[in-house]
């Protein structure tokens, strides 16, 4: 009944397009995600979006912010749903005035008492875990995806922990420690993470960290080496004197060698960071996987950025369009069955922390994740 | 009236995230949702107040949100639009001029007319005001302590001739006597290079360096007076309130976009602190050319003082907008221009 009138009046069937639930039932499945946002859509967008901002004096940015933001998600494609992006952007107002006065009074006092100052710095770096906690929080609940959002219920007693103990282990390794922390961090905000009542677990462990950083530590070695030992020789030679023609070539062979190596490390741990940290997050019986490549990573930095100067910055939203394209296409989701979940009653709400800590998450605290 | 289009749509009752293909009939008063034969459920009517449509947003999937949590997802954006449209709720969108290629364009010259503006009057006019809004007392309670980092950091205590010292000092007493309500004291100090400057609070340094580049005191009262300058119109206050609005502004405007460009995108802030700062190079020059006729001097000497700071130097074309000072032969011709 329902399939002849829709054909009989308009010419559309259901089921012609959209999510259609594929009725594969049972067994696995490698869901590609996918990104269909262009170049001079999105330059059309950001350049509204920057001509309101400077109109407005900077007020326009929270709905520039929602507006950019939603583009990207909802570009991004699963199954045939895409993501959205729900934060009021009134509420994302208020958090960036929030933010903007605390800066205002601690730039005053600065001025007027350097202990008071000192104080605000010391408040500002002891919140940053609650501040995390509530702005990952915030922008989890307000993602959605099918119509369900997610959500995150890290504790943020838990986050004081971390910061404490990877604080302490990064002080006394002199840095070594870092990729324990991350590896700490990364868990917790994943881990943490809801699709409806569906939980979010995160398995990588902290020896995959430290392989990363050891792999892009012996690419940039080699020219660090050669950088550091050519700048020693010359200035042991120096001593009031004009380099030598030896000196100098040195120089031209180690610098080179040295900017080499540090692009080279930076787009590896980019890649293999990211690979390593997507691949283990789990959704329910689902779990992600990430196959991004050194090389192309590393072009894609370069290619940008050169764009990005000669063009005065008219080429940012292209080089943020190929960036995020090129990510996501080399990202799937291994389904085990369909992407069934409920929505999560109990802490749909807004958490057990209310309005005021709700107004704290809405600006934007990134960590790079 | 316009024609009510049906199209093909998602629905998801807001209980979980299982899709259902419908179709969407809408009417004048209503949406009527009809589900495929498989769900055998019945039509559901939703009425027009209970119905909020999204933004246009590009091609993207658009949301239409219905009464309690459920949602209708849909590709067709020009059949929504045309539902908007017969319904009279569309309003002003932001779409409209997001998807004007002819507008965008018109929009980047308006920018960068806009913001050459704001940064180039409007900032460094609100920052002004603002530095002397202070009261006196807090003006030059600015940079307290600066000099005892800088002691323990950058420099030695100076090596000069007690003599020529105070035939300095004296100099300097004589021309602080016109600005009795700045605390202006002077001190040298051993830098290694060549060099003066002012503290907010009245301090002002010279290196041994440049004394002894200096074979005329003439030469370098023309380099206090510029000194003198940034004292008087508060520049470091100027300055701090500056490079941090226009850094918050850049965040405001730029953002998130920088990860995808890396370091291009600090490559603003540069050339706008530059700006900002050979702006109060400006500012200080004018004060000195001012003060020294007044005074009497000569201001040749300062021209003759900044080309034997400058002796050595080579100014390339692009490093003038990253530079804290404008081109030495500009502020040269100034003072020759006075001269003469």
């Amino acid at each position: 009944m329902f399939a002849e009138e829709a054909a009989g009046a308009s010419g559309v069937t259901v089921g012609a397009g959209g999510p259609t639930g594929s009725g594969a039932g049972g067994g696995s499945r490698e869901l590609p995600f996918q990104f269909t946002g262009n170049a001079s859509e999105y330059f059309g967008i950001w350049i509204v979006n920057v001509l309101l901002t400077v109109l407005t004096l900077g007020i326009y940015s929270a709905w520039a912010k929602v507006r950019t933001k939603n583009y990207f998600y909802r570009n991004t494609r699963l199954d045939g749903s895409t993501f959205v992006y729900l934060a009021d952007p009134l509420k994302i107002l208020k958090g960036r005035m929030l933010v903007l006065a605390f800066f205002g009074v601690s730039f005053l006092t600065q001025f007027i008492s350097p202990i008071l100052n000192l104080a605000l710095v010391l408040v500002l770096v002891l919140s940053t875990p609650a501040l995390l906690v509530l702005s990952t929080a915030f922008n989890a609940r307000n993602t959605a995806y099918r119509n369900l959002r997610f959500g995150f219920r890290g504790e943020i007693s838990s986050a004081y922990w971390i910061f404490l103990k990877g604080g302490l282990v990064y002080l006394f390794t002199l840095g070594i420690g870092f990729p324990y922390f991350q590896q700490r961090l990364t868990r917790f905000i994943l881990g943490g993470h809801r699709y409806g009542t569906t939980p979010f677990s995160f398995q990588a462990r902290v020896g995959q960290f430290y392989r990363c950083y050891l792999i892009a530590g012996l690419f940039a070695a080699p020219g660090l080496i050669f950088f550091i030992a050519s700048m020693s020789s010359m200035a042991k030679g120096l001593g009031g004197r004009p380099p030598s023609a030896e000196n100098l070539a040195g120089l031209f062979v180690a610098l080179p060698l040295f900017y080499a190596g540090i692009l080279l490390a930076t787009g590896y741990l980019q890649a293999q960071l990211a690979n390593l940290v997507l691949s283990h997050v789990s959704i329910g019986p689902h779990r992600l996987n990430a196959k991004l490549e050194v090389w192309p990573v590393i072009w894609l930095l370069f290619s940008n950025a050169i764009a990005v100067v000669v063009s005065l910055g008219l080429l940012m939203p292209w080089a943020k369009v190929r960036f995020t394209r090129y990510r996501l296409s080399r990202l799937t989701l291994v389904a085990q069955g369909e992407l069934d979940a409920q929505v999560d009653r109990e802490f749909s709400e807004r958490g057990a922390l209310g309005d005021a800590a709700d107004d704290l998450g809405a600006f934007d605290f990134d960590l790079g994740f | 009236m316009a024609e009510h289009v049906e199209f093909v749509a998602t629905f998801y009752d807001g209980e979980t995230s299982r899709p259902s293909p419908v179709v969407v009939k809408p009417e004048a008063e209503r949406l009527t949702i009809r589900f495929s034969a498989e769900e055998r459920r019945a039509p559901r009517h939703v009425a027009r107040s209970e119905v909020r449509i999204d933004a246009r947003l590009g091609n993207t999937p658009r949301a239409i949100h219905l009464d309690g949590d459920a949602l209708l997802e849909t590709e067709n954006n020009a059949a929504v639009d045309a539902l908007e449209k017969a319904w009279g709720t569309g309003g002003l969108q932001p779409y409209r001029f997001e998807s004007n290629l002819r507008l965008a364009l018109g929009a980047v010259v308006l920018i960068v007319a806009l913001g050459a503006v704001l940064f180039r009057w409007g900032l460094p006019f609100v920052a002004r005001q603002a530095a002397f809004a202070m009261s006196d007392d807090l003006a030059h309670q600015l940079g307290a302590g600066t000099l005892d980092s800088l002691d323990r950091i950058v420099f030695r205590p100076t090596r000069l001739p007690t003599e020529r010292q105070n035939e300095i000092r004296k100099g300097f007493a004589e021309m602080a006597k016109s600005y009795p309500k700045l605390p202006l004291r002077l001190e040298f100090r051993q830098a290694g290079a060549p060099n003066a400057f002012a503290l907010p609070n009245g301090i002002v340094i010279v290196t041994d360096e440049l004394v002894e580049r200096m074979p005329s005191n003439r030469e370098i009262f023309a380099v206090l007076a510029h000194e003198i300058g940034h004292v008087e119109h508060r520049h470091t206050a100027r300055m701090a309130l500056e490079s941090s609005i226009a850094a918050l502004f850049m965040m405001a405007v730029i953002g998130d976009a920088s990860q995808a460009a890396g370091l291009a995108g600090a490559l603003p802030a540069i050339y706008a602190n530059a700006t900002f700062s050979q702006n109060h190079e400006t500012e200080a020059d004018e004060f000195a050319l001012e003060f020294m006729t007044r005074a009497r001097m000569d201001p040749e000497d300062f021209a003759r003082a900044l080309e034997r700071l400058s002796e050595g130097e080579s100014e390339h074309g692009i490093a003038r907008y990253a530079s804290s000072h404008p081109p030495t032969k500009e502020r040269i011709a100034r003072f020759r221009a006075a001269h003469h």
